[in-house]
């Protein structure tokens, strides 16, 4: 059969319809419930030949143009038709059916799988799925002869997550590929893959995989009970599938990771950690989520441990500053202008004379318009691209300032805020940061520094209340983890990395059977 | 759905909050305060307050000079927040005190005593208490506000820098902020003082920004003397000496300068670099005792007689002369408080912290015991560093 | 139980130590030092002592029935009417004490920082924020609270270094000055705001997942939290000066004021009330949850959800009417508050423990 095991739900499924679905021993009768199935799709091929080894026999072969691999059609097609009669006819002339069947598959099909298929509900599905399927008059089983293969894009730079140093692989959109290039980073048995579809109508090929004996079961049962749960047409995205599997959907910030890099996703399986691949789009989701791993890149790991700690601290920082930044101005300036030294108070003010709107309005102005910019700079063509951010730049920039809309200091902090938050690494984060901001900015201008703390403690509240797939969203800090802090603000040298995080990996926390590996 | 509803009735909430925005000013809706002066006048106060125009200050925007760095306004009411309030009768903004930097009283508010105008200052949240306080030996405390200063545009700023460096590096000022001189007011047996300022020069050209613009200003603001209060109320000053005095006493000086005569004629200078000083009290018999005792290291700066300053004898009495010269000082100081009956060295506080027991007979009649008060003094100085050279030129000169 | 919440022995520690500290933080070296003077710091360190034992006496009614929380407690010991209009006492002590919290942090903003804004507009939006977390559970407080607390620990350590440089020991002379009577009397509050007014904490202990590390938990949490508040008291003696120290409202937020260094970090002190904010929120959600879990268990409720806004609209109008303005407060907390504490967190706990340890050595025989 394909590559995929059935899931339970649906052979369950298949079961029910199979008895008013049985396929016929009649081959005529066969091609027309294809037929019917399909309409008058014209890219079902339906060719009538016979055997060559066992002309008394009719065959109908079946397959859908373009999801076939001709390359392999072909020499399966050869090795049938070609002439056996010689060896076959050694066993006399008279066969049955089965006989037949069993020589056709043990000795003529060069292929690797054969899966016999016996309703119509099948022999959709292997249709569809790109194989060849065989069909003998006075046979009620058809065969499908794995001729998967279709284009794909090759494998290619990752657009997002770019790494100065470290592997330059993405996942592409064919879910094989993207199995693959984890198989070829872990050799090791214990590495599982579960197969599923999910969608009624697209039948989305969804895999699990996780490193048995690691991966912590109860997450990995939620894991499977949640895609079993999902009901809906068409998945097309993995996006689709983290909807549906995510914890909390009420909350700005994301419990599943998702990537393209190959190497963050085999690092997540090391930890313990499960991920999902989705056919059709190279961002595979990694579960549990916390949410400090929105703030590490796997080039942590690749340079020295010093500088990453001290980047992931700068990380840490910029979403201080991308959350806070206008806010912290507007409550600053507006309510508590004590706390500012006075000459920088002069120089404030002196920047504030003629300009027309209040603090907020003047911040909000700058964040709307640069959240227009990002938006259309990321639509745009890379062309057009320039010239959005020219344009930008000159309006908001020049302009604003020499037309007295909004003063300079306004600038810079809008600016610094927009570069901080391009430096948290996972898009989805910071677009949740983009959301808080705006909150805070009211708090910020409706309460001042009061706000912006009654603020942070829903926020650190709300935080804490988040679980992915079972897992404390804020684990190592809340609850605090001592033995995780290793790897968490600061990342200790390689061999101080001994064990996996604890509450992800709840048993085999230990990386290393021995002391051999420590730090000589 | 349900979750919507709430959230927008939230978000509704938030906003008609927004719309509220009590305590919001912006930045260009306030002036900002930098100094304040209170006078007497016929009704109670007159309240003249010094604000800045941030547009002729910032480095930024230099559209001409058409107007002055600074603005003063002022307004007469019965108490003093009244007469600040009805400041805004006459400024386009409401003031802003947070960043008050100067509070000039003048003689006359002062002699009548100023708790009655700090304890508006200490109570409103706006004021804050990094702020120098000041006595004006001008007779009208507003015309300080009024002066122009070069260098550093905004003259609140200059006299709080040259109050906090002069008292440091100079010595006979002192710089008291509005804690430091309630402290002393609520502290059993010590009285407070408050440093004086005045205008040298010409006051009437020095309102003018022609001033400014001649390298030498027509008038300019001096931070000199220190005031003695009783309590709240201004009793006396010290003069240039025994103001030096009491900071020497207290052990405010950081550094200084002093000189003394040479036999031949001629003046010997000393740096100051370091003192320590410690002040002990103690009762016997029923009476109040103080010593003192300061150690001083000190540089010679400047030779201007043919001492011979190579010999060991030499340093020894230049050091001995020197203590003397402190040591009248300092006695000066106290012989001046004493004749004002107010313990602005804070003996009486002294002697409570090191006999509680005795002070509750004494502190009833203080100020009386004050007067006549025992006070032993010590000084010792070193001679540390002598400059670049050894002998003095004259002295060079002469062989 | 209502909650299936579990929280570590480490939670509890940290729940207990920012329980301790809560509004005493901002208040207590005020109040202590005008009845002990400058030896007020003394005060402190004996309040340490009897801190230590009513903990203890916490420990041991808790142990007796580890299972059960204080309103269960209650019921089982006290018999079922007797035991409800307790119950009632203590829920209602809870909700009066959220409502002086309210009232207090109302009164700071309102006077110290945002003169204009009226206050239910800020006691509003605090309780708002409590009750939304009282609604996410234990589990998601007790987490929060570890994420807040090496802030705490770091804003602490930042204040005390920067206030090392204005201490003047001269402040704390002379000792001993009025015997030991005064000092006495300034341990009263300061055994009863950060001591006795915590007996809430029974409210949790049957969360906790490792019994047998309560009581050090416990402990733990009440000495760190009034050593802080020791240091507390010392360094506004130290830096202010006793006479300055009595005479300030908050005690605690001058104390900040004094902060410069280098010229760069001056007028910090609206960040510094961050640490009074921290304690001050956890002190209102642990009486606002043990309240609704109190509730709900007096009248057998199944969920304590739907109670969290009925609740802060009591408490709410509770702040608002408790008191005509903040002097009466005042002097409320210093003359019969710790009265009332003493009422529950001793003589209540008392009671209950001599009558369970009878019914405990009963069913033994």
């Amino acid at each position: 059969m394909s590559f995929f095991k059935k899931n339970n739900t649906f052979t369950k499924e298949q079961q029910n319809r199979s008895n008013a679905d049985l396929l016929s021993r009649e081959l005529t009768i066969n091609i027309s419930t294809i037929k019917e199935v399909f309409g008058q799709t014209s890219d079902l091929i339906i060719r009538n030949t016979h055997l060559h080894f066992y002309e008394k026999v009719n065959l109908a072969i079946i397959y859908i143009e373009g999801l076939v691999d001709t390359a392999v059609q072909e020499s399966v097609l050869n090795s049938m038709l070609m002439d056996h009669e010689r060896t076959f006819a050694e066993k006399g002339n008279d066969q049955s059916a089965e006989q037949v069947v069993d020589f056709l598959i043990n000795r003529i099909l060069t292929v690797s799988q054969v899966v016999e298929v016996s309703d119509v509900t099948e022999v959709k599905t292997q249709l569809l799925s790109g194989n060849t399927l065989f069909f003998l008059d006075g046979h009620s089983k058809g065969f499908a002869v794995h001729t998967k293969g279709w284009k794909g894009r090759n494998i290619d730079e990752p657009e997002s997550q770019t790494v100065v140093r470290g592997p330059r692989e993405a996942f592409t959109e064919n879910i094989e590929t993207s199995i693959t290039q984890i198989r070829k980073r872990i050799k090791d048995s214990s590495l599982i893959v579960e197969s599923t579809q999910v969608g009624r109508i697209t039948h989305t090929d969804v895999a699990i995989m996780y490193l048995k004996g690691i991966a912590n079961e109860k997450a990995l049962k939620e894991v499977r009970e949640r895609l079993d749960k999902i009901d809906v047409d068409g998945i097309l995205e993995s996006g689709n599938i983290e909807e549906f599997i995510q914890d909390t959907t009420y909350s700005p910030f994301p419990t599943v990771f998702s990537t393209e890099r190959a190497d963050v996703i085999a690092g997540g399986l090391l930890e313990g950690r499960i991920a999902i691949f989705v056919d059709g789009t190279p961002f595979v989701l990694l579960v549990p989520a916390l949410f400090i791993q929105f703030y590490q890149v796997s080039e942590d790991y690749y340079q020295r441990a010093d500088i990453s700690s001290l980047l992931r601290m700068l990380r840490l920082f910029c979403f201080i500053i991308a959350l806070f930044g206008p806010a912290l101005y507007i409550g600053i300036t507006t309510y508590h202008m004590e706390m500012l030294p006075t000459s920088l108070l002069i120089s404030l003010a002196a920047q504030r004379e003629g300009i027309p709107f209040p603090a907020l309005i003047e911040a909000l102005m700058m964040e709307v318009a640069f959240e227009i910019l990002r938006e259309a700079g990321v639509r745009m063509p890379r062309t057009v691209g320039q010239a959005v951010s020219i344009v930008g730049a000159l309006v908001i920039g020049e302009a604003a300032i020499m037309a007295g809309i909004v003063s300079p200091s306004m600038v810079i902090v809008v600016s610094i805020t927009a570069i901080a938050s391009f430096v948290i690494p996972s898009y989805n984060m910071a677009i949740s940061l983009r959301i808080l901001r705006f909150i805070f900015m009211m708090l910020a201008a409706s309460f001042g520094l009061l706000g912006i703390t009654v603020g942070i403690f829903a926020l650190v509240l709300h935080l804490s209340s988040l679980k992915s797939f079972g897992v404390p969203y804020m684990t190592p800090f809340g609850p605090f983890v001592l033995k995780d802090q290793k790897d968490t603000i600061f990342r200790l040298p390689q061999w101080g990395l001994l064990n996996r995080p604890s509450l992800i990996a709840q048993h085999n926390t230990t990386r290393v059977d021995n002391k051999k590996s420590q730090k000589h | 759905m349900k979750r919507f509803v709430t959230l927008f009735v939230i978000s509704a909430l938030l906003l008609s909050v927004l719309s509220g925005c009590w305590n919001r000013r912006e930045l260009n809706e306030m002036s900002l305060a930098v100094a304040m002066a209170v006078d007497k006048s016929k009704k109670g106060y007159h309240v003249s307050v010094q604000v800045v125009n941030p547009s002729q200050i910032s480095n930024q925007q230099n559209g001409g000079a058409l107007h002055t760095p600074v603005s003063v306004y002022s307004a007469s009411g019965k108490t003093l927040f009244e007469a600040i309030r009805k400041i805004i009768k006459t400024s386009s903004r409401k003031t802003y005190f947070g960043h008050l930097r100067l509070l000039i009283f003048s003689k006359e508010i002062a002699k009548e005593g100023v708790g009655k105008t700090l304890d508006m200052i200490w109570r409103d949240q706006e004021f804050r208490s990094d702020f120098f306080m000041v006595v004006s030996k001008t007779k009208k405390a507003k015309d300080i506000l009024q002066i122009f200063t070069p260098v550093e545009k905004i003259p609140a700023n200059h006299v709080f820098q040259t109050l906090e460096v002069s008292e440091k590096a100079w010595a006979p000022t002192v710089a008291i902020d509005i804690d430091e001189f309630i402290e002393d007011l609520l502290v059993e047996g010590k009285n407070p003082v408050l440093g004086g300022i005045q205008v040298h020069g010409n006051k009437e050209s020095g309102k003018n920004s022609s001033s400014v613009s001649k390298i030498y200003p027509d008038a300019r603001l001096v931070a000199s003397d220190i005031a003695l209060f009783k309590k709240d109320k201004l009793v006396g000053w010290l003069n240039v000496d025994e103001s030096k005095g009491y900071n020497y006493i207290l052990g405010n000086v950081k550094s200084t300068v002093g000189f003394l005569e040479c036999p031949g004629g001629g003046n010997i200078t000393m740096e100051v670099i370091r003192t320590e000083a410690k002040i002990k009290g103690n009762v016997v018999n029923h009476k109040p005792k103080i010593s003192i005792s300061l150690k001083l290291d000190q540089n010679i700066a400047d030779v201007e007689c043919d001492w011979d300053i190579s010999k060991q004898t030499t340093i020894k009495q230049i050091e001995k002369e020197s203590a003397k010269k402190i040591i009248a000082l300092m006695d000066k100081a106290i012989k001046k408080a004493q004749k004002e009956k107010t313990d602005v060295f804070g003996f009486g506080s002294t002697i409570h912290k090191s006999n509680p027991k005795e002070w509750a007979a004494l502190k009833k009649n203080w100020d009386q015991e004050f007067t006549s008060l025992e006070v032993d003094i010590k000084v010792e100085t070193k001679i540390r560093v002598f400059g670049k050279v050894n002998q003095s030129l004259l002295k060079e000169l002469e062989e | 139980m209502l909650d299936n919440g579990q929280i570590s022995s480490r939670q509890l520690s940290i729940l207990f130590l920012i329980f301790t500290m809560g509004d005493s933080v901002l208040i207590l070296p005020t109040i202590v030092a005008g009845e002990a003077k400058q030896d007020a710091w003394i005060s402190g360190i004996l309040s340490l002592f009897f801190g230590a034992a009513i903990v203890f006496l916490y420990h041991r009614v808790g142990r007796m029935y580890p299972e059960h929380t204080l309103i269960e407690n209650i019921l089982t010991l006290l018999g079922k009417w007797i035991g409800s209009i307790v119950a009632l006492l203590v829920i209602f002590y809870g909700m009066i004490s959220i409502g002086a919290l309210l009232r207090e942090i109302g009164d700071f903003m309102t006077s110290q920082i945002m003169v204009e804004t009226p206050i239910t507009a800020i006691m509003i939006l605090m309780i708002v924020v409590v009750g939304y977390a009282v609604r996410m559970g234990l589990e998601s407080i007790a987490r929060s609270v570890e994420i807040f607390f090496p802030w705490l620990v770091l804003l602490f350590t930042f204040l005390l270094a920067l206030l090392v440089p204005q201490i003047d020991p001269e402040h704390v002379k002379p000792v001993f000055e009025g015997g030991i009577k005064p000092i006495l009397r300034g341990a009263i509050p300061f055994t009863s705001y950060p001591f006795i007014e915590t007996f809430m904490i029974l409210m949790y202990l049957p969360f906790v997942k490792n019994k047998h590390e309560i009581q050090r938990s416990l402990f733990i949490g009440a000495g760190l939290g009034g050593l802080v508040l020791v240091v507390f008291t010392l360094l506004s003696i130290l830096v202010l000066g006793s006479e300055m120290t009595s005479n300030q409202t908050y005690s605690g937020y001058k104390l900040a004021t004094k902060i410069t260094a280098g010229d760069i970090i001056e007028r910090v002190e609206a960040l510094l009330a961050g640490i009074w904010f921290i304690t001050i929120f956890f002190k209102m959600i642990l009486y606002f949850y043990a309240s609704c879990l109190g509730t709900t268990q007096l009248f057998k409720f199944k969920d304590y959800k739907f109670l969290v806004v009925p609740m802060s609209i009591i408490t709410l109008s509770l702040s608002l009417i408790i008191t005509d303005n903040s002097l009466y407060l005042g002097t409320v907390f210093v003359e019969q508050w710790p009265y009332y504490d003493f009422t529950f967190g001793i003589v209540l706990l008392l009671i209950l423990l001599i009558i369970g340890t009878r019914k405990l050595k009963k069913q033994k025989t």
